[in-house]
């Protein structure tokens, strides 16, 4: 059985360490089919939960929603004015659609496979929207029909970001699962529910503040940022040079 | 375990190397400690599967996954002894 079993790995390993595009082609079916199952089990879980409960979500959604729509007229108006008054921006780069093959809870590290590559105009470096324009991470290996993206919320990874109105400057860390942590002065002002922004095309909010650690002997507050996209339904993600 | 069918042992490692393809991270490490009562060395194959399909080195310095599933097999290795060498006594 040892033996069986070390032969598997010898040749998992070398399929992905001499042929990494065909050993992500072969393991992407299953890689999709691990991914529509736990959407699957997520809608199971739903359909047992407390129907009131469900429907109070259901009210507030609704109540925000409508909160929103009128937030947004009265935003597109404020950018029509400005927009006679500067004139127009210059239009935003084209974007690549892509759909997502593995996504975390199943992948531990943050990391992405998503199946676009180098024929449809993928490079390594390329950044990573969600849907509404949140930036997730980067490209880091692109083939001809796949490609594997690092999330910015990955453990190794650092990205500078301003939080809050003042717009403090810090750097976030990856914590995985989505999340961040980053260290401010104490007396920054942050506050719980303060928007966490990163440059591109103007601040770009990635997250918000879910809980300020403080310590009395330091001056230094421990921010624990969840991310606005939830990462673990996500099905596809804009590419963006 | 040791002591169980073959075809028991088969279906758990089975179910343990396939797991990093369909669970989340939580639910695979869970059943590669079941495989590892049937062989010791399911975990470090788990890990190194996990770590071929989602590790990168931007994401995590070293590969994680690979040595938690060595140490839960060293782990499994010397209980696996500890049970035999029992056994042998009894």
């Amino acid at each position: 059985m040892g033996v069986a079993l070390f032969t598997i790995v010898v040749v998992v390993l070398g399929f992905r360490a001499l042929l990494p595009e065909p050993f992500l082609r072969a393991t992407a079916p299953l890689l999709a089919v691990g991914t529509a199952l736990s959407g699957f089990f997520a809608d199971l879980r739903a359909q047992f939960a407390d129907t009131s409960l469900l429907r109070r979500e259901r009210d507030d959604l609704m109540r925000e929603k409508d909160s929103l729509a009128r937030e947004n007229l009265a935003l597109v108006a404020k950018i029509e004015d400005l927009t006679q008054f500067l004139g127009k921006e210059p239009a935003p780069p084209l974007g690549i659609i892509a759909g997502i093959l593995t996504r975390p809870p199943e992948s531990p590290y943050d990391t992405l496979v998503i199946a676009a590559g180098a024929t449809s105009g993928v490079s390594p470096g390329m950044r990573v929207l969600a849907p509404g324009g949140t930036p997730l991470g980067f490209v880091e290996t692109a083939f001809t029909s796949i490609a594997r993206v690092t999330l910015y919320s990955a453990p190794g990874q650092s990205l500078s970001a301003w939080v809050g109105r003042e717009r403090v400057a810090m750097t976030l860390k990856g914590k995985g699962g989505g999340a961040f942590t980053a260290l401010v002065p104490k007396d920054a002002g942050v506050v719980l529910g303060d928007l966490v922004y990163v440059a591109g095309g103007g601040a770009l909010p990635v997250g918000r503040v879910r809980e300020v650690g403080t310590d009395l002997s330091s001056p230094i507050a421990t921010l624990s940022i969840t991310p606005l996209v939830n990462l673990f339904s996500l099905t596809w993600v804009t590419l963006v040079p | 375990m040791g002591h169980a069918r073959p075809v028991v042992r088969v279906v758990l490692i089975a179910a343990a190397l396939i797991a990093p393809f369909f669970f989340t991270i939580g639910i695979t490490s869970f059943i590669a400690l079941i495989a590892a009562a049937a062989s010791p060395s399911a975990p470090l194959a788990v890990g190194i599967i996990v770590d071929a399909l989602y590790w990168t080195k931007a994401a995590y310095p070293y590969p994680l996954g690979t040595f938690a599933g060595a140490l839960l097999t060293a782990a499994a290795f010397m209980v696996h002894s500890f049970i035999e060498t029992r056994i042998m006594r009894v």
